[in-house]
């Protein structure tokens, strides 16, 4: 490893328009097929979209798009959104439509994330995936879970 | 079986046997004991005492609790005089009975661990209390009565609790309460996806109709094809054709009425199998009340009352979650009915009175719902005052409160701390316990109406109105912005279809007759209408009945009535307005059902926002912490947002404007004293004060150093340290550290 913080992760890469991200294998407890989703009232945040049945359970759903509203402007509508993505680690589970789902590394690459503290624009990555297409974000479920449930007050 | 060693615990499984059949008989001494102080004891009720207190002690020996032996003995001794004398107890014996009543009780809740350092640490106090037992004398002495002759089998030691009465009665198995639940929402869920099979059999009989469609056609082109002159190879190719279409057309409805027995079979399994998993978790409301007389006779006592509690409907079942969510609420209410209904025996009898008073309990089932009343014949609620303070604090108008009936100024009591000057007493709170018994019953999908008791003319009756189950319930769904809603059918008062012209409006808003009506549009999806901009003429409105008041909601479209297996959202959206939980339906369509008591709050304008509300950022990475310190800041009034850790707060800090931040120091990512700096170089955040709540004592210095207004240490933070710190921030609006 080039870079000693790097650390080998097993991931899924998924598309959402023309952007690429992943998640760890570890986090994602189901693949889905497109669903209906039921609006939450009184909850206006754009990255809610509403609640979804997977295995009789109801999980929110979000639009991973309006996370990164301001550098990022493809949206995952229902009618291109193929999969569904569940993702649970520790007390957070959500759920989110995207295009494709590309594959699974069993042990990719990841130079994690260098803190800017004084960096204000809020993300949500862990680090970097180098592959053959070029570069992926690692996505992490905690500070996406922490943002959905500030959501809900 | 080996004997077990004084100094060492009890075998577990015997130790919980013990506990067992301890806690069993207790419930028969206490109650003949209650029973009996006020009349005298009977031949029967002695022999029934001497049994179950001879039980006890013969299970004691076995697991060598030499102490409970010498109390259990000396409760016989005790009422073995009582026995030969023909005497009634006197208060004094009576109240060391109750005493060593309440050494069996702790010891039943012992776990096995805790049991041999209890007895060491008792031990005076059970010796001296033997002692008093044996000595205490009997004053109340009575008209002579017959020698009450107790078979002598009934004083035979008898490890019963070991071997008889488990041969005798079905074996009990524990299970594990999360593992009933599971099964109970497996069972509910079963059941709910049954409709599935209604539409696989539509999808059959549509296919049915299709063949006997195409079979028909067949017949046509065979007849046709026989008018011309066509080959053999294709009239034989027809021809089987016809047959293996007639063979498929056969098998298929042979696997049609196949699959109709099947659904109906299993259908009926399905529902046998929830209902038996229900019956598990239902229990006799009698369970959840056996504490009642006991804590009645010692309040009683206490005040120096006279009171008799008679419980009715000790048989009728309740669902287990239900009941024990109902005896904190039972208990708070009874509590009242004690200490500020029941008069003292005095003032009873200047007003004509019986010296004792009466407070009755009663359960029962009706229309699908459970049904707790109780009422006392006590002085009831001081109506002149429940007027004044709700003057005094603005909740009506002069002109309103001259309209009021005496039972509409009941509810006011369920204010919270509605009666915040008045006596704090140490049996029935602090003025906020109606209010926390009205939020737990709410919380059940219940509701509490408080009313003059019609019987006694001036004590309070309290009716609650629960729900069976909280697995299952029968709801109506209805369509509202496009989107599946369901109303609970148990506080729906009518469904009609009401023409524009039947309501009339008033300040832009709907009513019929003189209920409100809302548009569920506008409620659920923030589309705003005007009754002049109501698209139909013809309106679908839900009433409901919530609290005596009728409220109407406006639906797109009403669909079924149907059995929906609740799913419970608070774990991931906390609590949404007017949203009182979730349910999926057969094709996976999430449907959210309506709260109707928090809809109606808000048709009648109670409903808060977080406008003027206090903002607090909460930073920990301990999930458990986050949770605690949310909580308490809740219960004191305050909007809390959380971070999971430094970057996830300053994250939060970007989307919100706090009033107050709360942090950890040692946290992932980006730690409190990064944290804190940032802070406090930025001009936007600078003067947000931050406490800082860590484990580690020595970041104090540096913690204040970069911008704390305070530290409390982990370790060392106690609840009143706590509620001053809340106290300071929130309740005397200092914001500036």
């Amino acid at each position: 490893m080039d870079n000693p913080a790097a650390r080998f992760f097993s991931v899924l890469i998924f598309r959402l328009g023309t952007k690429r991200f992943a998640f760890e294998t570890q986090d994602i407890i189901e693949v889905v097929s497109h669903r209906p989703v039921h609006t939450i009232p009184f909850v206006s945040d754009p990255l809610i979209q509403g609640l979804i049945s997977v295995q009789g359970q109801l999980r929110i759903c979000i639009s991973l798009s309006k996370l990164f509203s301001d550098s990022f402007e493809d949206n995952v509508s229902a009618s291109t959104a193929t999969k569904c993505l569940v993702i649970q680690k520790s007390e957070f589970s959500f759920a989110f439509f995207v295009d494709e789902v590309e594959s699974v590394i069993a042990s990719a690459y990841v130079i994690p994330y260098i803190i800017n503290p004084e960096q204000t624009i809020p993300d949500y990555f862990i680090g970097d995936i180098q592959d053959d297409f070029g570069k992926v974000g690692l996505l992490d479920p905690l500070l996406i879970g922490s943002k959905i449930q500030r959501c809900f007050l | 079986m080996n004997s077990p060693n004084a100094s060492q615990p009890p075998d577990e499984a015997l130790y919980e046997l013990y506990c067992g059949d301890l806690k069993s008989q207790l419930k028969i001494i206490n109650d003949i004991l209650i029973a009996s102080e006020k009349n005298s004891f009977s031949a029967s009720d002695i022999s029934a005492l001497l049994r179950a207190i001879h039980s006890i002690k013969g299970a004691s020996k076995v697991i060598n609790l030499d102490d409970m032996v010498h109390l259990t003995h000396s409760m016989e001794d005790a009422l073995s005089t009582v026995q030969t004398l023909a005497e009634k107890p006197s208060e004094e014996k009576m109240g060391l009975l109750f005493k060593a009543c309440d050494f069996l009780q702790e010891v039943s809740l012992l776990s096995r661990q805790d049991l041999l350092p209890y007895m060491t640490r008792k031990k005076d106090e059970i010796v001296n209390l033997c002692h008093a037992l044996q000595a205490s004398p009997n004053i109340a002495k009575q008209e002579p009565q017959p020698t009450l002759s107790i078979p002598q089998d009934t004083l035979e030691t008898k490890n019963d609790f070991l071997f008889e009465d488990h041969e005798k009665k079905p074996q009990a198995i524990k299970l594990n309460p999360e593992n009933l639940n599971q099964l109970m929402s497996f069972a509910a869920e079963l059941l709910v996806e049954l409709p599935r099979l209604d539409s696989l059999k539509s999808y059959f009989l549509k296919e049915k109709a299709s063949l006997i469609k195409l079979e028909k056609h067949l017949d046509k082109l065979r007849e046709n094809l026989l008018k011309e002159e066509v080959s053999r190879g294709l009239q034989t190719a027809i021809c089987d054709f016809g047959r293996e279409f007639l063979n498929f057309s056969r098998e298929f409805e042979n696997g049609t009425s196949y699959y109709d027995n099947f659904s109906y079979v299993l259908a009926h399994l399905s529902e046998q199998l929830y209902l038996t998993i229900s019956a598990n978790r239902l229990r006799p409301f009698s369970d959840a009340v056996e504490s009642f007389p006991r804590m009645i006779r010692d309040l009683s006592h206490q005040l120096g009352k006279s009171v008799n509690l008679d419980i009715q409907g000790l048989d009728v079942l309740v669902d287990r979650e239900v009941l024990e969510r109902l005896i904190s609420p039972l208990t708070q209410l009874l509590k009242n009915a004690i200490d500020h209904g029941i008069e003292t025996p005095q003032e009873r009898s200047s007003v004509q009175k019986k010296t004792t008073g009466l407070i009755v309990l009663s359960a029962f089932h009706r229309n699908g719902r459970l049904w707790v009343t109780l009422s006392d014949d006590g002085r009831g609620a001081d109506l002149k005052k429940i007027k004044k303070t709700a003057l005094e604090k603005r909740l009506v108008t002069e002109k309103e409160a001259a309209n009021l009936s005496d039972n509409q100024w009941l509810p006011f009591l369920f204010l919270p701390r509605f009666f915040s000057e008045s006596h704090v007493s140490e049996i029935s709170g602090r003025g906020v316990g109606l209010s926390s018994v009205n939020n737990s019953i709410s919380e059940l999908g219940g509701s509490v109406v408080a009313s003059i008791d019609p019987k006694s003319g001036t004590g309070m009756l309290f009716t609650l109105s629960l729900p069976l189950s909280l697995s299952v319930i029968r709801v109506l769904l209805v369509k509202i912005a496009k989107e599946l809603y369901a109303l609970p059918l148990a506080g729906i008062h009518k469904v009609c279809s009401l023409s524009l012209n039947e309501c009339h409006s008033m300040n832009n808003a709907l009513f019929f007759e003189n209920c409100s009506l809302i548009d569920g549009d506008e409620i659920f999806s923030k589309i705003v209408k005007t009754p002049q901009t109501q698209e139909k003429n013809l309106l679908s409105v839900v009433f409901f009945d919530q609290n005596n008041d009728v409220v109407g909601l406006i639906v797109e479209e009403i669909i079924e009535v149907r059995d929906i297996a609740v799913l419970d959202l608070s774990h991931y959206c906390g609590k949404i307005p007017n949203i009182a939980a979730g349910t999926v339906i057969e094709d996976m369509t999430p449907v959210l059902v309506i709260d109707q008591e928090s809809l109606s709050s808000l048709m009648q304008g109670k409903h808060h926002d977080g406008v003027n509300k206090k903002w607090i950022l909460v930073v920990d990475d301990s999930h458990q912490v986050r949770s605690v310190l949310k909580e308490q800041f809740e219960k004191r009034g305050a909007c809390v947002k959380t971070a999971i850790h430094g970057r996830d707060a300053w994250n939060a800090l970007c989307e919100h404007v706090f009033d107050l931040i709360v942090t950890d120091i040692a946290m992932p990512q980006l730690d409190g004293i990064e944290l804190l700096t940032l802070i406090k170089k930025n001009q936007r955040y600078k003067d947000i004060p931050a406490i800082v709540i860590s484990a580690y004592d020595e970041k104090k210095t540096e913690s204040l150093e970069k911008g704390a207004v305070a530290f409390f240490s982990k370790n060392a933070l106690t609840q009143s340290t706590f509620d001053e710190v809340v106290s300071h921030f929130l309740d005397k609006g200092q914001m500036d550290g």
